[in-house]
């Protein structure tokens, strides 16, 4: 019973069948695979180039891309992070041509900018921050920060994707993968502070 | 290693902690810290509620118009995929039946014009001109049926 609760968590129902069903030409698979990840996948792509233009256009194009790779899919991987990586190479590609300057990471600078309250420890009061509902503000601080921290936290906490999915579709090593999530929470929480300098959090 | 040193490293790991990213051992030293450790244990929760806040972010909405727009043309790249991987497909075939064809006509050709003994006779290398002829006949006729299978199959799909 637990094994089969695991396995329904690990594939969401139906997604496999989906995918075997489009393998084998079914059109209507196709229809349902692009309804099922809709939301999810714009979302994804809205965070990495914040235009909803843009957002859009990459999300036709990641479909596109997946109906002329699906024949060739080795149906052991993980169709998720297959997906987000397709999106993701569409993304990086076209943020590359437009705004180069924003896939500048500044990776270990940036992490030196972080305040010497985070550093030293002292706890920001994020739970008033909750209290009072700053989605608003929680969203712009995340739009903010650099693309690869975005894209790891938005897949980390928005699409739930375990640490191996997530150095899936960025490539890179698990320790990266950690590296930069927790750089990009720390910024974040800098980030925070900046927007709100008389904020509960201080 | 002191006290003070393991609550630096530990203070390091809450963030990932609150994210679900740490490996069991580390899982275990932060769990054990936090029991004995007010402040870690404070930061950790505002590090949880952090991530929750993440979670409950609004998901922006993909329109109905694109979702729609995306899933015709799709299916349109897919309907095109399929057709070009089953000419390749049909390409590979008549090339290997051509050949098998090319092989097995000759032969057969002088066993039905003289008989079984034919096949014997070292007669058959000097013909390389009627061999020569009948394999560029083979290809002529293989070309004029690969270009009406095509035109035929771009007909259907404009009637498609």
């Amino acid at each position: 019973m637990i094994g089969e609760a695991a396995i329904s968590l690990e594939v969401p129902l139906g997604l496999e069948a989906e995918v075997a069903r489009l393998r084998r030409g079914d059109l209507d698979a196709l229809a349902e695979l692009v309804a099922r990840y809709q939301h999810r996948l714009y979302r994804y792509l809205l965070r990495m180039v914040h235009q909803p233009a843009e957002a859009e256009d990459l999300f036709q194009q990641t479909w596109l891309r997946v109906a002329g790779q699906i024949l060739r899919y080795d149906p052991r991987r993980n169709f998720d992070a297959w997906l987000f990586t397709l999106a993701r190479n569409l993304a990086i590609d076209h943020l590359r041509r437009l705004r180069p300057e924003s896939l500048d990471a500044h990776e270990a600078g940036e992490y030196e900018k972080t305040p010497a309250a985070l550093r030293d420890g002292a706890p920001p009061a994020i739970d008033a921050l909750i209290a009072r509902e700053r989605t608003y503000l929680l969203a712009a601080a995340l739009d903010d920060l650099s693309v690869l921290y975005r894209e790891v936290l938005s897949l980390r906490f928005e699409e739930e994707m375990k640490l191996k999915e997530i150095a899936q579709v960025l490539d890179a090593p698990l320790s990266t993968i950690k590296s930069r999530l927790r750089r990009g929470l720390e910024n974040l929480r800098q980030s925070l502070e900046a927007r709100d300098p008389g904020g509960p959090w201080q | 290693m002191n006290a003070m040193n393991e609550h630096d490293e530990i203070q390091r790991l809450l963030s990932l902690a609150a994210a679900d990213a740490l490996d069991s051992r580390e899982d275990q030293r932060v769990a054990a810290h936090v029991r004995s450790c007010s402040a870690c244990a404070e930061e950790l929760r505002q590090w949880q509620e952090m991530g929750a806040a993440l979670r409950r972010l609004p998901t922006p909405q993909a329109a109905p118009s694109l979702v729609t727009r995306t899933i015709a043309m799709a299916q349109t790249a897919f309907t095109e995929e399929c057709e070009r991987r089953f000419e390749r497909k049909l390409l590979a075939l008549g090339v290997v039946f051509s050949w098998v064809l090319v092989a097995l006509s000759w032969p057969l050709a002088q066993l039905f014009a003289s008989g079984w003994m034919s096949l014997l006779g070292v007669g058959f290398a000097q013909k390389w001109e009627n061999f020569a002829a009948f394999t560029a006949l083979c290809w002529l006729a293989g070309s004029a049926a690969a270009i009406f299978l095509s035109r035929y199959r771009q007909r259907e799909r404009r009637l498609a």
